[in-house]
């Protein structure tokens, strides 16, 4: 690939080229296979950049990381300290520190008391997860005992309410988990299709990357676009039984105290 | 000038604290992001970025009026990360967690992926895959990496970064486009094999 195609592919992707330049690259894309080829693996790269190194959730500021009586004793810019500058700071960095401290917990605890699920999760592909939650029992981490209480649960965690609708008899849904797959805050819903396993990974649809399965576990992946989620649902079966049941509403502020 | 950058005047951080971490909150994955670009680890880019928010706590009254706060806090972030990195270098050795360094040392050269010591799980070609592209990035320079990070992870305006890391906005898209062919040249040999498993529907 030459460097000016090289370049156009990067304004393309950067979606920097002006519509008519972007018509013609878009035509170069469709017979140049070559070309097609890298533009896929930039957006590959760049799943993968998502995937290892999507920053953490801020967290509070520690407290051992505020200045101990001079705050500049271990780090120092070349610019003299005054008393009172000095004072003023240490009683900011106090009541910073037990602004932020209270707003933090406020934040990182539920209603129900618990932690954040995704702390410190390890990345799993979608393969990976069915296989380990297969072997530990396929017990979700949370059950949703009502609609309202789904919907709320997707809108915190993906930014838009979602439904289950009636499922036929032999689908249930066993409830929800958390996981670092598609990004480091991936809802999980494990259900059983005639008591087969059966795992939708939802995330917001930016972050997409179609998953990897091998020949030997067996499952195979779905995927579905509602709104602005993707979902996938992988199992051993060879069509969704699931996806379709799931649908976009729109969430009511009611439903965020459920 | 961005809409964040805006509203940074008048009220901004300068001198309430409650403002700082509000502040703070809004910008810490750009910050967490050029941290990792420098110290290249995840558990130590949020102890860097600590440490940043203390010092910076520390000089509210050097924050300018009407500046932005982002890249104010950039900055702080970037000096503790460059003399972090300073440090290591002196005592190379250890690392914790996912690292960049790890993978550049010890770069995967069969298909034997990094994270199989890491999890004891047999891991997909994904895995393998993503970490060529940690190594790959580690060869990077730091600002490119940086550049490569804010746009890819934060979606920034090359105009945005280019305010963050003192660099002008052609040379923040320079350094992007550089880095992405360097990774697609890394990264070719392994995409173009047709080992392609699992479909979708």
């Amino acid at each position: 690939m030459s460097r000016d195609t090289a370049s156009l592919l990067d304004l393309y992707l950067d979606g920097l080229l002006e519509p008519a330049e972007s018509l013609r690259f878009k035509e170069q894309l469709r017979g140049d296979p070559l070309l097609r080829s890298q533009a896929e693996l930039q957006r590959r790269i760049d799943a993968a950049i998502v995937r290892a190194w999507t920053a953490p959730a801020a967290p509070a500021l520690r407290q051992q990381d505020t200045p101990p009586g001079n705050p500049h004793s271990k780090r120092t810019f070349p610019r003299p300290l005054q008393a009172g500058w000095l004072v003023r700071s240490l009683y900011a960095a106090i009541a910073a520190l037990l602004l932020i401290g209270v707003g933090s917990v406020w934040v990182w605890m539920g209603s129900s008391g618990e932690a954040d699920p995704y702390a410190g999760l390890p990345w799993r592909s979608m393969e990976m997860f069915y296989r380990i939650e297969t072997q530990k029992g396929f017990e979700p981490m949370w059950v949703c005992d009502t609609d309202q209480r789904f919907a709320s649960t997707f809108h915190s965690a993906l930014g838009q309410a979602m439904r289950l609708r009636p499922l036929p008899q032999g689908v249930r849904m066993l409830g929800l988990s958390y996981s670092h797959t598609l990004s480091p805050r991936t809802v999980c819903m494990l259900a059983r299709v005639n008591g087969t396993p059966v795992v939708v990974f939802a995330d917001r649809l930016e972050r997409d990357t179609p998953p990897v399965l091998s020949a030997e576990s067996g499952l195979r992946a779905h995927r579905r676009a509602v709104g602005a989620l993707v979902l996938y649902e992988v199992s051993p079966l060879e069509s969704p039984r699931v996806l379709d049941f799931l649908e976009q509403v729109e969430m009511r502020k009611e439903w965020l105290d459920k | 000038m961005t809409q964040e950058d805006q509203s940074d005047g008048g009220t901004a951080a300068s001198s309430a604290p409650t403002e700082f971490a509000a502040r703070f909150r809004e910008c810490y994955r750009a910050l967490w992001a050029v941290a990792v670009a420098i110290v290249r680890d995840r558990t130590t880019a949020e102890d860097v970025v600590q440490d940043a928010a203390a010092l910076a706590l520390g000089k509210l009254d050097q924050f300018k009026q009407g500046t932005s706060f982002r890249a104010w806090m950039t900055q702080m972030v970037r000096f503790v990360a460059l003399n972090h990195a300073r440090r290591l270098k002196k005592r190379r050795g250890e690392s914790t967690g996912l690292s960049m360094d790890s993978l550049v040392s010890h770069p995967p050269t069969s298909r034997q992926p990094a994270t199989l010591a890491r999890s004891g799980d047999l891991p997909p070609d994904q895995a393998w895959f993503d970490d060529r592209v940690a190594a790959a990035l580690a060869s990077l320079g730091e600002t490119a990496r940086s550049c490569l990070l804010l746009r890819t992870l934060e979606h920034l305006e090359y105009a945005e970064i280019a305010e963050l890391l003192g660099i002008p906005e052609g040379t923040a898209m320079s350094h992007v486009h550089r880095a992405r062919a360097h990774l697609r040249e890394q990264l070719s040999e392994h995409a173009l094999a047709p080992a392609r498993k699992g479909q979708g529907t």
